[in-house]
């Protein structure tokens, strides 16, 4: 029920239907978790949904929390400027969704900045990063991960400032096929305030923020999906390029569905030329609608998938990570020789869940 | 050129690239991204950022307030340099030597 209450209101202004007029006081905590604030402003003063004092106080509250930090965050990419120019990088969703794609930037709040940049440069633009102040959230669980298997690699500022350095645009499989040179290279640039920064042509963001709503959030989040509509929408959007690119990166399945869950949440009028992969029946399995807990899984299926010498780098990541990776894992108190039969009985119970069998009972503690 | 007695100097501010947000009535401006403070101007703060971004100089800065409100010329332009100063002291521009 909330679930569609949600996606009503984050259709508000694509959809030819107006949210429920009704209701918004009690569900002003998910609207607000869900990223939808901004649309909730709008639909509010286009008369189209009520709200009582106390949630106009609340939102307006919210809004400015979002608003500080997306102005922070804009400001960064301002401090970040040298290095957006002198690498090969683009500003994927945030920013550039929020100036580039919808009508009112408020409407698209984010908390944080993605870049992304080919495996092979990875390396490369930590170390720039790192003299604009930024350090790993976490150590590299084996050498080779962050540029051949990781999807992202997540920078920390002492202010909070996070960035996520992505290697390409979803996990597992449907990550490998993606050109993340070719995608760099095609970039466009997007206006953000005062700046321009790079941004992936709309084609490729398009597929983007279809992989995220799909493989990212499982279809579970509103604002995941308005960004699917949001883009479909550009004006600069060349459909051909979106089927074509969609078969090259063999992603054609996840962007169907990301096509056809878009379609059915905003009773959508699709181009006719992208409603032609639903025509197409490409179909995406429940299994790879993996929500984040079922990662080992991705893992395990990027294994079949991957080159033999990205396989190595996977299995040694899951099975003989470097010891600092356990000791941020499992806390730099615990003797080693205890942290790798931990880590290898942590994968195997993991491994379990992810395919829905029932964990195995743990040993009692002695008295 | 000696320049003539009724007129007055025409000084600018540089304003930094800084990222701006409205909030109701007041805009808040970061142009130090996570290594700095976000500046929040109200009353008519935003307005004469818009018009120092857009190259107006103090005095035509505040001849366009004046124009607006009918306040009197010398007391708008004490605020409005009051203000000009006010983002030089955060950093957020420079005058022009020019």
């Amino acid at each position: 029920m909330i679930r569609q209450r949600l996606l009503a209101l984050a259709g508000f202004g694509v959809s030819p239907h107006v949210p429920p007029r009704w209701g918004w006081n009690q569900s002003f905590g998910d609207v607000a978790e869900h990223g939808l604030a901004g649309l909730l402003a709008a639909a509010h003063e286009a008369g189209a949904v009520e709200l009582d004092p106390s949630t106009q106080t609340a939102l307006e509250t919210r809004l400015e929390g979002e608003a500080i930090r997306a102005v922070q965050l804009e400001g960064e990419l301002i401090r970040l400027a040298s290095f957006l120019a002198e690498h090969p990088v683009v500003v994927l969703k945030g920013a550039v969704l929020a100036h580039g794609a919808y009508a009112d930037p408020a409407q698209r709040p984010f908390t944080d900045l993605d870049l992304l940049v080919p495996g092979p440069h990875l390396r490369d633009a930590i170390e720039t990063l790192s003299g604009f102040g930024y350090e790993r959230a976490r150590p590299e669980p084996s050498p080779g991960f962050d540029e051949r298997i990781g999807k992202a690699v997540v920078l920390r500022h002492p202010s909070g400032t996070v960035v996520d350095l992505h290697r390409t645009l979803a996990a597992g499989r449907h990550g490998v096929g993606i050109d993340v040179d070719e995608l760099v290279m095609n970039r466009c640039m997007v206006p953000v305030g005062p700046i321009e920064v790079p941004a992936p042509a709309w084609e490729a963001h398009w597929i983007e923020t279809a992989l995220h709503a799909v493989c990212g959030d499982g279809l579970g989040r509103a604002l995941s999906i308005r960004d699917v509509a949001q883009v479909a929408v550009h004006p600069d959007l060349r459909r051909d390029e979106v089927i074509r690119l969609a078969r090259r990166w063999h992603v054609a399945d996840v962007v169907t569905e990301a096509l056809r869950a878009t379609s059915e949440a905003f009773d959508l009028d699709l181009h006719p030329r992208l409603s032609k992969l639903i025509r197409q029946g490409h179909t995406v399995t429940d299994a790879e609608l993996l929500p984040p807990t079922r990662s080992v899984l991705h893992r395990i299926d990027q294994l079949r998938a991957a080159p033999f010498r990205d396989r190595i780098v996977l299995a040694r990541s899951l099975v003989a990570p470097r010891p600092e990776f356990l000791r941020w894992t499992y806390g730099p108190d615990a003797p080693m020789a205890h942290l790798y039969p931990r880590r290898w009985c942590d994968l195997l119970r993991r491994w379990r869940t992810a395919r829905g069998d029932r964990p195995p009972p743990r040993a009692e503690s002695p008295a | 050129m000696a320049v003539q007695e009724h007129e007055r100097p025409r000084e600018r501010l540089l304003i930094r690239a800084a990222a701006t947000r409205p909030i109701g009535e007041d805009l808040l401006v970061s142009a130090w991204g996570a290594d700095g403070p976000i500046e929040r101007l109200s009353g008519s703060g935003p307005h004469l950022w818009q018009s120092f971004r857009d190259g107006a100089s103090v005095e035509e800065a505040a001849d366009d307030v004046v124009s607006r409100t009918g306040r009197p010329v010398a007391q708008v332009e004490a605020e409005v340099r009051r203000f000009a100063s006010e983002l030089v002291a955060a950093e957020l521009a420079d005058w022009d030597p020019q």
